[in-house]
């Protein structure tokens, strides 16, 4: 099923499920749908590049995990909030007027301005939020600015190793801040003389978490292995081995596994991808297993490459063509 | 064809090669006539003049001690006359100017620009009714479902309510009006109640509102005015959390602080010998006494609320004394004005008001519509175009000598569909071309007509890149409101009679937006001609700004001889050069450094070389002559030339008319006789010993000659805005490099470069660094000069280009697959397209691939279609609550070159 544009369908299921029943068949069908979507996206709480952005173009709004706490926005003394970070952190204000703000904040932060952005990015979501998602979003435009300040800002490592280990913070915020430890290590997290060390333990502890977030810690320590000897590639191919093999693993951590063992030439993983080439459990399951064979495959495993006789050919297309050529 | 004429012999020295550059000398600058300061409406063209005495003089003007360019509304940054035009607050400043030769440098004095505020509402009360004021109450006359929580309040205490039918109105008495000469002030009789006044505009930043209102010292508890900032436009109907975003009031409230909904400022308790205000919304809100200002005294007093250009610096003045400054208020557009009184106890509360005035002091003008002529030509672009004073009128006339429908184009790329008359694009970009008739040739104007075809707000900014015959004209925004067409214009150089294409690329990358082109057409300005040579002095004006040749020294050492001017239609120039005007040989011209061009011109020994100049298809024609310099080695200086030049060599002392001669270079020895001296090549970099021996007396010298060669290495792609590096292969220490001005251009220390990750690659033995930041997707030049202003060895172009992601375009669903995972598509567009550019996006989150399985892509030049685009599509597995997160890193050879600035 096409969904074009997306705007209006998140709409519409934000419209449904509450208030009307499904009546007749064309809005029962609508409904499906839109619970299905629902679930989706209830799932999905974008950030970065799917966060709203400064009231122009497609704009993502998703409905999203509850607040594990509510607290109101008093987690920091209003004294010492300065006219730049208050609009950030008001819920009253419109995501896209908050976007703004934050994309004002330039590049030479006060000290008093980053505690004030640390204790708004520690802090749960304030009762009057309205938008979970674009909050998300806001969060990692924040850690952007946060990153790419003139002077590496005091305690960032700190700060995002606190989100993720806080239990109260939802996976998204505990995800993004795996991903931003990663691109920080790779700015040479110049915080603290520690701040590398501290961020290659965290992404170790990460790996081995049973959830997504796995996946997203091992992606990156294999990334950053390539320029840092402090990684271990051993151990990296170890876990990416053994997350790939386990088919209790997290489904998202299995995919990304997989591509690991790929780029990083683990040829042991191939009997255990070969099977999951035609799976039909999860689309991305197959098109990682499908372009690692044939990153590591042999010529052999062409028959293997066929499209099914039916279902996503489409969808595969490009994996396949791609495996196919490359076992060549 | 006209032509004008012009003539270039003037001998400066401008390459003369000698060991130890020298420089004529000259006088040091001194200012005759400082620059004045200027107080001015808003939107007004001004001009700063400085006089100043000296030979070759460099202007620099500043604003607020800062280097200003040619740059929106500034033109002249580097002449004796600074225009802005349309000025406004963001103007306002203190200018000053440096002027520098080679023997000096002197700064003027400061001129400071003054611009006056605009008066967006005034009441004197002299009518005969209020209908300017609105009687309402915030306390009464609110159905119940239209009342406010007390949460609700705190945040927005105001609300509408009934009309108040006490108001009224003042006659004209001499004891309550502060003015003697019998006019009238308004009463307000009224226990709770207010009047408000919508100001019909949003005034941000800042603003000015000014009271008089009479204390009566008894009777009257309170009398206050205020300035409103609503969430529409001025005074509505309550609705959570829209309503009144911001309040400022002043005047006598005289009451306890802590009873009312946001209650008094930190610490504040009322003082009732003294006048008050108030902040609504902010850091520091509530009621607070005017400490530092007179106490109340019985009569007229003057009221004065001011925000400064922050908007959120809050200023209270009573009878001009400043009483109180509170920071921190929210900056919230203030659209209304309000005046109100409350009464003792249950009794009314007379208060009487007067001269009331809201000022603005709006930051921008727009100054891009002023048309001072109206006439149909912008002020910016008279002066950017024409180099004419913009606030003289000297176009007569605008005609439309040809026109094309939109439909009428003849060649396109992207899809176009026509709807009527007109055409618009169903893709997110495209080009089109028209082939226009110019019936003259002429210097004309295009005028494209089109909008964003379902009139999309808010606006977006249609940008077009146009071309004429190849020739980059620019890039012009296309303004449109709503469903109204919009004009872009753009001047073309001076074109010969007959067709010429004009391209027209609409350089888009927002999704779901349309250009709607409805007509093209060539315009021609008939305009004055004072000197009556058959051109328009501004078509002339502005072909001669653009156009030029350097003055060409009499006699050049080396051949070639470099000359160089101005000129950015390079293809409509010629040059050529010979012995003779019938014996002329094309040269080839180059781009220089900022819309310049340079030519090697070989020269003939012993007889002058004619250069001839034709620029913009002949409109201007130069031509110079110049002599090839016998270096005679017996008197000779030692010189640096560029590998490649040509010394005429000769060894002839002053006293003999002629014999033999020998010359030696190294290892090599030439037999020549004084009459024809030896033209030598020097094809390698090096130092050479060149000696010359007249043999009759046998009278002998030698010179030194440094040959230098100089390369860029391969040249640069660079992202608008961006700071990269640029590692240029071999630059002697004799190299000076001259870039565009529009380039931010900064060599880089061997500290700087050490500190930087990853650590880049070792520079080559005479190799340098620079950082580069550009400023448009288009080419800049870099020249490299053997010593300042002289000759140029080598050039090299930065191509400026954008990179736009989902930020800018769009990131969507295509398809929610039965297992539950999404395909979902982002567009990255190149503009324009760089064949060595490549684009690495890498996923960073689990969960997430490309549609290919991998979880890195790199994309090239081959990715992306003809229009630039390039979409990347990715699958994410059901459960995946984040994003598609991924990174996207811009490379050339290898060399990391940028990233967006938003993405994770």
């Amino acid at each position: 099923m096409k969904i074009h544009p997306f705007n209006p369908v998140a709409a519409e299921v934000t419209r449904f499920i509450p208030s009307r029943a499904a009546k007749c068949g064309m809005r029962y069908e609508i409904r499906a749908f839109s619970r299905r979507l629902l679930r989706v996206l209830g799932a999905l709480v974008f950030v970065g590049v799917l966060c709203p952005k400064d009231a122009k173009g497609e704009i993502f709004y998703a409905t999203s995990e509850k607040p594990s706490t509510s607290l109101t926005a008093s987690f920091v003394s209003p004294a010492i909030i300065s006219s730049t970070i208050r609009p950030i952190i008001n819920p009253s204000n419109t995501m896209a007027e908050r976007l703004k703000a934050v994309h004002r904040l330039g590049e030479t932060l006060g000290r008093d301005e980053i505690s004030a952005l640390y204790d708004f990015l520690k802090s749960a979501p304030a009762q009057e939020e309205k938008d979970i998602a674009g909050l998300h979003g806001l969060k990692n435009d924040t850690l952007n600015v946060l990153r790419n300040q003139s002077s590496a800002p005091e305690h960032l490592t700190d700060t995002l190793i606190k989100i993720y280990r806080d239990p109260t913070q939802d996976s998204v915020m505990r995800d993004y801040s795996i991903q931003h430890l990663v691109t920080w290590y790779e700015q040479g997290a110049p915080d603290s003389s520690q701040a590398k060390e501290k961020i290659r333990s965290v992404l170790h502890q990460a790996a081995q978490e049973d959830s997504s977030i796995a996946g997203t810690a091992l992606l990156g320590m294999h990334r950053l292995s390539s320029s840092d000897d402090a990684f271990s590639g051993e151990e990296i191919d170890r876990m990416a081995l053994h997350q790939t093999q386990s088919p209790g693993v997290n489904r998202a951590t299995r995919i990304t596994a997989i591509q690991v063992c790929a780029e990083r030439g683990v040829k042991a993983v191939t009997p255990a991808i070969e099977s999951l080439t035609q799976t039909l459990d999860s689309l991305p399951l197959r098109l990682s297993a499908i372009a690692a064979l044939g990153k590591l495959g042999r010529e052999e495993n062409s028959p293997q490459m066929r499209p099914p006789e039916t279902g996503s050919e489409k969808e595969l297309s490009a994996a396949l063509q791609n495996a196919v050529r490359q076992l060549k | 064809m006209k032509s004008l004429y012009l003539r270039n012999f003037v001998a400066v020295g401008i390459f003369f090669l000698a060991a130890g550059f020298s420089s004529a000398q000259v006088g040091a600058p001194t200012i005759l006539v400082q620059p004045a300061s200027q107080t001015v409406e808003h939107g007004t063209n001004i001009t700063f003049t400085v006089t100043a005495t000296g030979t070759e003089l460099n202007y620099q003007w500043r604003k607020d001690g800062k280097d200003l360019a040619d740059y929106g509304n500034v033109s002249g940054a580097n002449s004796s006359a600074l225009k802005l035009v349309g000025v406004a607050q963001m103007d306002a400043a203190n200018y000053s100017v440096l002027i520098s030769n080679s023997s000096g440098v002197v700064t003027s004095s400061v001129a400071k620009l003054t611009i006056n505020s605009i008066t967006v509402f005034s009441d004197d009360f002299e009518s005969v009714d209020l209908k300017n004021w609105t009687a309402f109450s915030e306390l009464a006359g609110l159905s119940s479902a239209l009342r406010q929580t007390a949460a609700e309040k705190k945040l927005n205490p105001v609300s509408r309510g009934s009309l108040s039918p006490e108001a009224t109105r003042l006659t004209s008495s001499a004891e309550q009006n502060h003015k003697s000469d019998g006019s009238q002030s308004a009463l307000l009789i009224s226990s709770q109640q207010k009047m408000y006044r919508n100001l019909g505009v949003e005034l941000a930043g800042a603003a000015r509102a000014t009271f008089w209102i009479y204390d009566d010292g008894g009777t009257q508890y309170r009398a206050y005015a205020e300035l409103r900032g609503y969430s529409g436009a001025g005074h509505g109907i309550y609705t959570f959390p829209s309503g009144m975003k911001q309040l400022l009031a002043i005047g006598r409230y005289a009451t306890g602080f802590g009873a009312n909904q946001t209650g008094e400022l930190a610490d504040e308790k009322v003082n009732p010998k003294k006048y008050q205000a108030k902040v609504e919304r902010g850091e520091n809100t509530g009621w607070f006494n005017l400490a530092a200002a007179p106490d109340c005294s019985v009569g007229w007093h003057k009221f004065v609320i001011e925000r400064d250009s922050d908007g959120t610096t809050i200023r209270f003045y009573v009878d001009d004394v400043l009483g109180r400054t509170i920071t921190g208020a929210d900056h919230v557009l203030l659209d209304c004005v309000t005046i109100g009184s409350v009464g003792t106890g249950t009794g009314v509360g007379n208060a009487w008001f007067d001269d009331v005035k809201v000022e603005a002091f709006p930051w921008r003008y727009n100054w891009l519509s002023k048309d001072s002529e109206g006439r149909g030509l912008f002020d910016w672009m008279k002066l950017r175009e024409t180099g004419e004073d913009p606030w003289v009128t000297n176009v007569r006339e605008i005609t439309s000598v040809a026109q094309l429908e939109g439909k009428g184009f003849s060649n396109e790329r992207g899809n176009w569909i026509a709807e009527g008359s007109a055409i618009y694009s169903r893709e997110m970009r495209g080009t089109v071309e028209y082939v226009v008739n110019a019936p003259s040739a002429d210097t004309y104007r295009i005028e494209i007509e089109g909008r964003e075809r379902r009139g999309k707000m808010p606006v977006v900014n249609l940008r077009l890149n146009v071309w004429i015959d190849g020739e980059y004209l620019g890039r012009f925004i296309l303004p449109y409101e709503g469903k109204t067409n919009g004009f872009a214009h753009c001047f073309t150089p001076y074109l010969a009679v007959g067709p010429h294409t004009i391209r027209i690329e609409w350089d888009n990358a927002e999704n779901k937006c349309s250009l709607y082109l409805q007509a093209v057409r060539l315009q021609s300005l008939a305009g004055t001609d004072l000197n009556g040579n058959g051109f328009n002095d501004w078509a002339e004006n502005r072909v001669l700004a653009q156009s030029g040749m350097d003055p060409v020294p009499n006699t050049s050492r080396v051949s070639p001889a470099s000359i160089e001017g101005r000129g950015e239609y390079l293809s409509l120039m010629k040059c050529s050069a010979g012995i003779s005007l019938t014996e002329m040989q094309p040269v080839q011209i180059h781009p220089g450094a900022g819309r310049r061009w340079y030519a090697d011109v070989p020269l003939a020994p012993n007889r002058a070389t004619t250069i001839k100049i034709l620029h913009q298809n002949g409109i201007i024609e130069e031509n110079a002559e110049i002599n090839w310099e016998i270096t005679n080695l017996l008197e000779a200086k030692d010189a640096v030339i560029r590998k490649g030049d040509s010394l005429l060599l000769n060894a002839q002392p002053s006293s003999q008319s002629f014999g033999a001669v020998n010359i030696t270079i190294g290892d090599e020895n030439y037999k020549i006789d004084t009459s024809t001296p030896l033209a030598v090549r020097f094809d390698q970099p090096g130092t050479f010993k060149v000696t010359g021996t007249f043999a009759p007396t046998g009278a002998a010298g030698s010179i030194t000659v440094k040959v230098v060669e100089a390369s860029f290495g391969n040249s640069i792609s660079a992202w608008v805005g961006k700071r990269r590096f640029w590692d240029m292969d071999n630059l002697p220490s004799e190299v000076v490099i001259e870039a565009d001005p529009r380039l931010k251009f900064t060599r880089v220390s061997d500290e700087e470069r050490a500190q930087q990750k990853p650590t880049p690659a070792p520079l080559h033995i005479n190799g340098r660094q620079y950082s580069v930041i550009t400023d448009a997707a288009e080419s800049r030049f870099a020249v490299a000069r053997l010593g300042e202003n002289g000759p140029i060895l080598a050039s090299s172009v930065v191509e400026g280009f954008r990179l736009f992601n989902w930020y800018d375009t769009y990131l969507r669903y295509v398809q929610i697959h039965k297992d539950g995972s999404q395909t979902i598509e982002e567009a990255f567009i190149l503009s324009p397209m760089l064949p060595n550019i490549t684009v690495t996006v890498l996923i960073i989150v689990s969960g997430v691939t490309f549609d290919d399985g991998r979880v890195t892509k790199t994309l090239t030049a081959a990715d992306f279609d003809e229009l630039g685009i390039c979409r990347v599509r990715y699958i994410r597995d059901e459960g995946v609550k984040t994003s598609v997160c991924h990174t996207t890193k811009v490379y050339q050879d290898g060399v990391l070159i940028g990233w967006p600035a938003y993405e994770k």
